[in-house]
Order: C-alpha cells, then sequence, then structure tokens
C-alpha cells in the first residue's frame, strides 16, 4: 500500500517536473555565427599557455646559456686545477638533483624559517652565494636570484603573518564589529594521494573543495564558509581535514540572530548558521569560530560554530 | 531510453554536420538549444552559468563531431558532453559564490491568468525544492523523467556505476517527495 502511495507521489512529481521544465524561460540561443568565429579564431587561452611555455621555456634556455657559457669559459681557462667546478658544471648540464638540491637547501631553510634561522645556517648561505660568485663569475647569478628570492619570500610571509596579526587585533579592537576583513590567505592543498583538498580563502570566506583523486580526478564536496581563513589541518590518519574560519561577531548578535554568518553548498543554496546551532562558552570573545571537520572517505563534513 | 519527452533529431543533419556542414551543424544545435539550456540550468542554478555551459558544449561538441561514430545517438553524445562540462562547472559554483536562482526558473511576468498564477506558486516550491538538492542528483534526476534515459544509459553518461546512480534517483525522489510534502502540510 506505502509502495502504491510512493509510486502515486513520484508520478505527480514527475508531471510537476514537466510543468516546471515547460515554464522555464529559455534565453535567445546566441548566434551561432559568433559562437563559430570563436571558433576560428586562434584560442585565446591556449595560445596564452603556449606563449607563457615557449617564454618560460626561452627564459630557462638564456638562464642556463648564462650560466654555462662563464662556467665553461673559466673551466677552459683553469682546466683541471678546477675539479669541483667541473663536477658541478657536469651536475648542471645533465641537469643533476644534487645541484637543486644545494641551491634549494638554503631557500628552503629560509623559507621555512625566516626568523628563527641559525646564523650558521646564514653564514653558509652566505658563503655559498659569495662562493659560486667567486668561483663561476657571472654564473653565480643563480645561487645569487634563488637566496635571493627565498629571503624575499620568507618577508612576504613574514609581512602576511603580521598583517593579519594587525587584522585580528583590529577585530578585538573594534569590539568584535567588523572592521576589516581578513587579508586574502593563499590557496592551501592537502592531497593524501586519493584525496585532495583544496582550501581557498577569498576575502570575507573560505571555499572547500575536495576531489576523488583515487580514479578519474572527480569533485566529491564542496563548501564555503563566511569568515576569514584562520588555520587547516589534515589528521595524522587523512581521514579528516579540518578548516577554522573566524568572523567578528558579539555575543548578543548571535543571541538577536541579528548578523550570521553564511555557509553555502555545491547547491548554490546559501544559509545562514541557526543561532541555536552556535556554542556560546562562558567566557566570550566577540568573534565566532567556525570549524568545518571533513570525512575524506565520504567527502561529508561537520560545520560546528563557537564564538570564541 | 524509458519515456520522457523525446527530442527528434533529424540523423540526416547530424551526418552532414559530422562532415564538416556548419548550416547543419547549426541547425541541429538550435534543435537542442532549449533542453540543453534548461539541462544546465538545473543542474547549475543560473542562467549565466548555463549559457556558458551551453556555449561550451558548443564548441566543444563542433571539435569533435567528426568522431562522432554514430550519427543517430548526437544527442546522448552532446548530453555527455554538457554534463561533463556542467560536472566542471560546480566547483566554480563554490569559486565564485554563484547561487541557485529561483528567478530563471520560473516566469515573473504578470498579466497571466489566476490558473496560471498558482502553476507559477507550484512551480516555485518545486524550484525550491530542487535548489536544495545537489547538482548530480538534480542531473540524474533531469536526465531520467525529462529526457527519459534509464539509470542504465546515465550511469554511462556521468562514468559512475549504474547501482549509485539507481540509488541516488530513488533517494532523490524520496528527498523530493518530503520536501514538497513537508510544504504541501505547512
Amino acid at each position: 500500500m506505502a509502495e502504491k502511495e510512493e509510486e502515486m507521489l513520484t508520478e505527480a512529481l514527475k508531471q510537476r517536473l514537466f510543468n516546471l521544465d515547460q515554464s522555464i524561460p529559455v534565453p535567445p540561443m546566441p548566434d551561432t555565427g559568433l559562437l563559430f568565429e570563436k571558433l576560428t579564431e586562434p584560442g585565446e587561452k591556449k595560445n596564452n599557455v603556449r606563449l607563457f611555455q615557449m617564454l618560460k621555456t626561452a627564459a630557462v634556455a638564456c638562464i642556463c646559456l648564462a650560466v654555462l657559457i662563464p662556467m665553461l669559459r673559466n673551466g677552459l681557462r683553469a682546466g683541471s686545477a678546477a675539479p669541483e667546478a667541473a663536477e658541478e658544471n657536469d651536475m648542471l648540464a645533465m641537469g643533476s638533483p644534487n645541484m637543486y638540491d644545494d641551491s634549494t637547501e638554503g631557500g628552503y631553510a629560509e623559507d621555512a624559517a625566516p626568523e628563527e634561522e641559525s646564523p650558521e645556517v646564514e653564514a653558509e648561505a652566505a658563503a655559498g652565494t659569495e662562493e659560486s660568485t667567486e668561483k663561476y663569475g657571472g654564473g653565480g647569478t643563480r645561487y645569487a636570484v634563488s637566496a635571493t628570492c627565498g629571503a624575499n619570500s620568507g618577508e612576504e610571509e613574514n609581512e602576511t603573518a603580521s598583517s593579519l596579526q594587525q587584522t585580528l587585533a583590529d577585530y578585538y579592537a573594534a569590539g568584535g564589529q567588523e572592521a576589516a576583513v581578513l587579508p586574502q590567505e593563499e590557496e592551501q592543498v592537502y592531497d593524501t594521494g586519493k584525496r585532495r583538498v583544496e582550501i581557498s580563502p577569498a576575502g570575507d570566506s573560505v571555499s572547500v573543495l575536495v576531489y576523488d583523486i583515487s580514479g578519474q580526478e572527480e569533485l566529491l564536496s564542496g563548501f564555503w564558509m563566511e569568515g576569514g581563513y584562520v588555520s587547516s589541518d589534515l589528521a595524522g590518519d587523512a581521514q579528516t581535514c579540518t578548516v577554522v574560519v573566524a568572523k567578528g561577531i558579539s555575543a548578543e548578535e548571535v543571541k538577536n540572530g541579528d548578523i550570521m554568518p553564511q555557509v553555502g553548498d555545491l547547491s548554490g543554496y546559501t544559509e545562514e548558521v541557526a543561532e541555536e546551532s552556535v556554542t556560546i562558552p562562558g567566557v566570550i570573545v566577540p568573534r565566532i569560530t567556525m570549524t568545518a571537520s571533513i570525512n575524506l572517505s565520504s567527502g561529508d563534513y561537520k560545520i560546528l560554530a563557537e564564538l570564541k | 531510453m524509458n519515456g520522457g519527452v523525446v527530442m527528434i533529431l533529424d540523423p540526416g543533419l547530424a551526418l552532414k554536420a559530422r562532415d564538416g556542414d556548419r548550416d547543419a551543424f547549426a541547425a541541429l544545435y538550435e534543435a537542442c538549444y532549449p533542453e540543453l539550456y534548461r539541462f544546465a540550468l538545473y543542474t547549475l542554478g543560473n542562467q549565466e552559468d548555463a549559457l556558458d555551459a551551453v556555449s561550451d558544449t558548443f564548441l566543444e561538441a563542433y571539435k569533435g563531431i567528426s568522431n562522432l561514430r554514430e550519427p543517430a545517438a548526437f544527442k546522448g553524445w552532446i548530453f555527455r558532453i554538457l554534463s561533463i562540462r556542467c560536472k566542471r562547472a560546480v566547483g566554480g559554483l563554490i569559486l565564485r559564490r554563484n547561487t541557485f536562482d529561483l528567478d530563471d526558473f520560473v516566469e515573473t511576468s504578470d498579466g497571466g491568468a489566476v490558473s496560471l498564477e498558482d502553476a507559477a506558486v507550484d512551480n516555485a516550491a518545486l524550484a525550491k525544492a530542487i535548489a536544495k538538492l545537489q547538482p548530480e542528483e538534480r542531473m540524474i534526476l533531469v536526465l531520467n523523467v525529462l529526457h527519459g534515459y534509464t539509470t542504465k544509459e546515465i550511469a554511462e553518461m556521468l562514468a559512475k556505476p549504474q547501482g549509485t546512480v539507481s540509488s541516488k534517483l530513488h533517494r532523490t525522489y524520496g528527498k523530493l517527495r518530503e520536501m514538497l510534502g513537508g510544504e504541501d502540510d505547512g
């Protein structure tokens, strides 16, 4: 009986869907002539990519030549008197990873801990730069560039971190009012081999996309949360990923349901976090924190909100 | 195919289009366009994304039509391209914060009779319920109900196991019945 009723309801549903379908206004079809023109025009995107790749290849070739020519000159001049230079020359010519290890070591050390870098590392990096400049003349540019890049990116990180701290300080100073939007952070990507989680902060919200990369890459789930990016973490067992965002809201605003942060999912449906679902601890800071816990095997996620 | 609205396409046109006849391809596209647009709209939820997906499908289909083995299967083939396009575009919905736009589903022009207004309310309620479904659920529902594809055919189109498609379709009907039943009660 229940089955029959279900069947009837389904049939009625289908009929309603037909009616809706027939009433949907369809915008005029784009001019096919224009679309064909698009086809005959060289594909801008693809060409840009191709052009970029060509330029990149040319730039790499120029750098290699700039490094190799002085090295070869020095090598010819010094002959067998410079075995180390010749060895590194060979490695460079062969694209040996050792060469990259040497150059990136300092760079990574500087990237990872720009403030806490030991004097020894600094000294080593400096010595490496000087040595290479000394050895290869113009060829040393490669080391110098890589060291400069490392230092620069370290500074940029420091700047971002300090501006984030400043923004958070502004948050609190403004009594939880949305005084400033958290600065845009870089995209965070976690790759477990089976799943890839892309976390993209974009001003006042953070998007999270979970891809199944075990076979054909496929979007497993996705959602966004209103608020500034605070942190994200992949659990040790690579089964759960957590994403934390924050937005300046006072307890009164939560209780009154005045301004609640929004969340959205893949359906394109947006909703506010329900005030009854927000945890308000005894001691509160006027900032609502939303923590999304994502089950990486299913893509299911749970968003918990708390004033803290 | 198990019923539904079956679009009649002239296989001769598909054959000519496959041989490089632009006019034939344009005629085929014109015949498919409303269905392609609606399918993209159900999946992506707003006109802008739907139109982009359909235009991209047109370009991709034109580039690949010489590889179409069976001209009679043109409709399934172009829907497959569109469904892949839509799947790719879904991630962009999150990144661009594009939302499901009810106005794109329901004709808001006035001057209709009372019965038409009732129909518009009914359609709006259904569109609201559809908005709460996941894009893949919408795709499966529309392909099955409106385009008459079997779960096996949909599984091939979406590169999913047939069992997954069947259970998703069943669940989607359940969700809709629940949502619409709830609204009727309220």
